[in-house]
């Protein structure tokens, strides 16, 4: 008899899989300097910052729990910013950071526990992945 | 559903596995090394037989496997051995629960394209770190005088029967579980909260 796990949404955990998402998805990221947002009216010194345009930026700062978060202007990046991306909102952005964000997490945490990992994308655009013991 | 190469001479034998692998397997044929080099991307698992061909051996087609699928040699030859090996004598009852048993090998998971995470839980990978889990029943496994059986939690229906062993019905719940097997869409509808144990 088995049990799902589920996690509906996953945090991001480690500065350096968030940038390695991002440069897989074909960004340049700056650590440990200032993020931009707001047409470069506003700034935010970052752990990581995802160049999107000049004066706008991603940012992902440390928050309480020791965790990250993104911050950005998602409103004017979604007018401007998304048109010259492979994605067709912001959403679809964010979720694809997290979501290769989490590969690199996992990928790097248990291949230092001795794992391989194979992993593959599916036509709804789902990682699978497969941890076996090396 | 996964596929399964089998490398055998004998029409007796071919039949004999197609018999009792098509229920779980796609099962692909050959004994053409161009052929079977070509196959190996696409298949999941390799059987092959140790005397099939002049030409081809069982070791060459090891070195052509080489890490990317698991092998298992079923051979009648009582002196050849290998690590992942059935006799023919005994294909009938070991060779598909040792091909599902390595097929589901390691721990999968699935992270979503909307940022999730989801998986058949296994206690070597603790998904809390990444935030609030919820786990829920799967399936029940249970014993009959028939055998084993595995019935579905979410539906309550009997998806399958007759496992020998209690291992044999948890290896097969492991493969309908995991991305790609025919019971993942259960943990995509469910939003049960809490039930541990």
């Amino acid at each position: 008899m088995s049990h799902f796990t589920k996690l509906d949404v996953a945090q991001i955990v480690d500065a350096d899989a968030f940038e390695a998402a991002a440069k897989e998805l074909g960004l340049k990221t700056s650590r440990n300097t200032t993020a931009k947002s707001y047409h470069g009216r506003n700034s935010l010194e970052a752990d990581v910052v995802v160049h999107m345009i000049p004066g706008d930026d991603i940012a992902l700062t440390k928050n309480k729990d020791g965790k990250f978060d993104m911050q950005a202007d998602w409103s004017y990046m979604g007018s401007s910013m998304i048109r010259d991306t492979q994605f067709k909102t912001v959403q679809d952005l964010q979720n694809r950071l997290v979501q290769l964000t989490t590969k690199h997490t996992i990928v790097s945490r248990y291949k230092r526990q001795g794992f391989r990992a194979d992993v593959s994308e599916d036509e709804n655009q789902n990682l699978n992945v497969t941890l076996i013991r090396a | 559903m996964k596929r399964v190469l089998v490398i055998e001479d004998s029409q007796d034998f071919l039949d004999i596995f197609k018999q009792f692998l098509s229920t779980d397997f796609e099962v692909v044929v050959s004994l053409d090394q161009d052929e079977i080099e070509r196959l190996i991307p696409e298949v999941d698992l390799v059987i092959c037989d140790y005397h099939f061909s002049p030409v081809l051996t069982f070791e060459k087609v090891v070195e052509i496997v080489a890490d990317r699928k698991p092998v298992i040699l079923c051979s009648g030859s009582p002196d050849v051995t290998y690590r992942h090996s059935v006799p023919k004598t005994e294909a009938y009852k070991s060779l598909k629960p040792l091909a599902l048993s390595l097929l589901n090998q390691g721990v999968k998971l699935q992270i979503t394209s909307q940022g999730g995470i989801q998986m058949l839980h296994d206690d070597q990978v603790d998904l809390s770190e990444f935030g609030s889990v919820k786990v829920f029943r799967a399936s029940h496994v249970e014993w009959e005088p028939e055998g084993w059986y595995v019935d579905s939690a979410k539906t309550g229906r009997r998806l399958a029967s007759g496992f020998k062993t209690r291992q044999e019905a948890l290896t097969w719940e492991k493969s309908h579980y995991s991305p790609g097997g025919d019971g993942w869409d259960e943990i995509e509808d469910s939003n049960q909260e809490g039930e541990v144990g």
